[in-house]
């Protein structure tokens, strides 16, 4: 707890009223009393909003409070990763985000469902993307306990309600628009004001030279590579093949315009990332020269906005990392509960009306928002560890499904139900018994998942022509 | 003591992006 001026008083309550105003503007009136308008926003965003949405949604408190303290802890080489997570926007943006967003479905187990002409298949999907985005929001919480913790003195279990209390009011007032829009208002916040308080924080340390030679000193590791070329392979494929999968940013497809839409879209939300993550691998390592230890590295960039840069700064800093927890929570949420809600409940009732699903949904919000704080209140590993587990679990049971089942017309309905129930218990049981042969989970997780859709889709009755054709012109 | 390498892929991508038409 560190004796802070008013200015973070101001700055953080401003920021909670007009994050709460773009959310009821948009859900003014019965803007998002449907499906359509509340899952999609009535697909009808454009590039540069879509884009800075698809942004917002990916940095999460994974990449300021998460990645941030890996750098802390490890220096400079980690930054490499973001190389991957690019690769992974580019196979995306070639291979499927497009096709989905031509598809128009509402959710993405709706696709899975209809591409393997399979109801157990949707509904498989639906309860592992529901377990592996409660596993992304216990990250987003903790993270956002530490921050207000370290700066406010607030107790954990406060910060992190206050800060889910708003998410939830805005999701649930206005839906998919208005966690779209106040995405939007939240990358240019993130991105902007990491972005100036870097040159402040580095003329802060001493300059450059001095911060080089005496990190060096500390452990010569941090300037070189503390991770290896294959630690960075392995980090750049668990965010570059989850990203190309990740339900909740396929989901922010089905908001787009038109495909071309979608590609432009990707390159903008580039563009934000980039800024972030110069800004964070800088600020990170820069930390290390000022604190250099710290009982963990999740509170580097708690300490930076507290104590090293002008109030007004600091207090912008942590305007910042909340939209990056509130961005991801809202969208994680939107996505999550409609599993349960559009695609479960849909499958128990066949003949629920639009009505219905959209009361089970706000339920669902509810549910989705508040059973992660269970598990947040006694994390079980550093935030971005978190972060990277459940990224781990997407890109091993979706990948296979999602990404080669768009392009390659042989896969069965098996064969999806198989690769998806393959690849998450892979990572578990990988992660479990410690990791043979020094792999990350997510490359057995991956290799098994897409060796066995290969294999069991080879073996098994093909899909019917009428399931093909809505994904395939010539079959 | 990541700019070029992020102007280079991503310039390069938006310029795809720009041009490639729906079909």
């Amino acid at each position: 707890m560190f004796n802070i001026s008013d200015t973070f008083y101001y700055v953080l309550i401003g920021y909670f009223v007009i994050i709460l105003g773009i959310g009821l503007w948009t859900g003014r009136g019965d803007k998002s009393k449907n499906s359509e308008e509340f899952l999609v926003a009535g697909r009808s965003i454009g590039a540069v909003v879509g884009g800075a949405a698809l942004a917002a949604t990916q940095m999460s408190a994974g990449t300021f409070v998460g990645s941030m303290g890996v750098h802390w802890m490890t220096g400079v080489s980690y930054q490499w990763f973001w190389p991957g997570l690019w690769l992974g926007w580019l196979v995306s943006a070639l291979w499927v985000a497009p096709k989905m967003q031509k598809f128009r479905a509402l959710t993405v187990p709706d696709y899975i469902g209809q591409r393997y002409n399979s109801k157990l298949a949707k509904g498989i999907a639906a309860v592992l993307i529901f377990v592996a985005l409660t596993v992304s929001l216990i990250g987003q919480y903790v993270a956002g306990g530490i921050l207000l913790q370290t700066v406010f003195g607030i107790p954990m279990l406060y910060g992190s309600i206050i800060t889910i209390a708003i998410t939830i009011i805005y999701t649930f007032k206005g839906g998919m628009k208005a966690s779209a829009y106040s995405d939007f208002v939240q990358a240019l916040i993130m991105a902007g004001c990491f972005f100036a308080a870097v040159p402040i924080l580095v003329i802060q340390a001493g300059g450059m030279e001095h911060i080089a030679a005496f990190i060096t000193e500390l452990d010569p590791r941090l300037t070189g590579f503390y991770y290896s070329v294959k630690d960075l392979f392995g980090f750049a494929m668990v965010f570059g093949v989850s990203m190309a999968v990740m339900p909740y940013e396929l989901a922010k497809m089905y908001t787009l315009k038109s495909p071309r839409t979608v590609r432009l879209a990707i390159g903008f939300g580039m563009v934000f990332q980039a800024i972030v993550a110069l800004s964070v691998s800088l600020s990170g390592t820069v930390m290390r020269s000022l604190f250099p230890t710290l009982n963990t590295g999740d509170a580097a960039s708690s300490l930076l906005a507290a104590t090293v840069v002008p109030p007004l700064v600091g207090a912008l800093l942590v305007v910042a990392i909340l939209a990056a927890i509130m961005s991801t929570v809202s969208g994680v949420i939107i996505v999550s509960s409609s599993a349960i809600s559009h695609d479960i409940y849909g499958l128990l009732k066949p003949n629920a009306t639009d009505k219905e699903k959209m009361r089970m949904n706000k339920i669902w919000c509810l549910i989705a928002g508040v059973i992660p704080m269970f598990f947040a209140i006694r994390p079980f590993d550093m935030v971005q560890f978190i972060i990277i587990l459940q990224s781990s679990l997407i890109a091993a049971f979706f990948f296979p499904a999602v990404a080669i089942g768009l392009n390659w017309k042989g896969a069965t309905k098996a064969g999806a139900i198989a690769s998806m129930i393959v690849g998450f218990c892979t990572v578990i049981i990988w992660r479990e018994i410690g990791n043979p042969l020094g792999l990350h989970e997510v490359i057995p997780g991956v290799v098994f998942s897409c060796i066995v859709y290969y294999v069991v889709s080879k073996f098994t009755k093909p899909l019917p022509r009428e399931a093909l054709l809505p994904f395939f012109k010539d079959v | 003591l990541l700019v070029i390498y992020a102007i280079v892929f991503i310039g390069g991508y938006l310029i795809w992006a720009y041009y490639t038409k729906d079909e």
